[in-house]
């Protein structure tokens, strides 16, 4: 999964297929998007159990600020999906990568009380290489 | 008779499904069908899980 992933995003974001359709980009953005969407929502549900366990307010505290910046982050890369021309294009990849980037603010708040990521989780924080360095390409 | 009963059961499945068939005609007459903002939002929600947690232990 993880692997598949990997290479959807990087098909899509580093324009190295020989033979694809703006129809066929704008779905693996979508995908990818997604993808990141459904960890940050399960490494928020995975932290709502645990601040409703342990009363940890301070680990409840940085899920929240992680989650808040990830909605943000795909909100904007949503937008650039849905207006898709070139300016929105080049930020699709720098809005997701925040949006993980985001993400593993939830996961370090996660593991500072041992709790390990889902592999769902795991799949979308594969995408920060590939991501990053298409960000800066395009930046 | 038939014809009253008839015509109340399309008017209460009208009212049923209104907001999707508001929903699909807004997205075929904006072009926008293929959008994901409402799947994103659908997967999310608007509020995190984590938020409401805190609240409830206060």
């Amino acid at each position: 999964m993880r692997l598949l992933l990997t290479v959807l995003c990087l098909l899509f974001f580093a324009g190295c297929t020989p033979a694809k359709s703006a129809a066929d980009d704008r779905a693996v953005a979508r995908s990818v998007i997604l993808t990141v969407a459904h960890a940050t929502l399960a490494a928020d549900r995975l932290c709502a159990q645990y601040v409703r366990a342990s009363k940890d307010k301070a680990v409840g505290d940085e899920c929240v600020r992680g989650w808040t910046i990830a909605d943000n982050a795909l909100t904007a890369a949503e937008s650039a999906v849905d207006t898709w021309d070139d300016v929105a294009q080049n930020q699709i990849a720098c809005a997701v990568l925040d949006a993980v980037s985001a993400l593993k603010r939830i996961v370090a708040a996660l593991a500072a009380v041992k709790i390990a990521p889902p592999p769902v989780v795991v799949d979308a924080l594969a995408l920060s290489g590939g991501l990053s360095s298409i960000c800066r390409s395009v930046k | 008779m038939e014809a009253v009963k008839i015509a109340l059961a399309l008017l209460k499945l009208a009212i049923e499904i209104w907001p999707e068939l508001r929903g699909w005609f807004d997205s075929i007459t904006s072009g926008k069908h293929d959008e994901i903002s409402i799947r994103v939002r659908d997967v999310l929600g608007s509020e995190s899980e984590t938020a409401k947690a805190l609240r409830e232990i206060g």
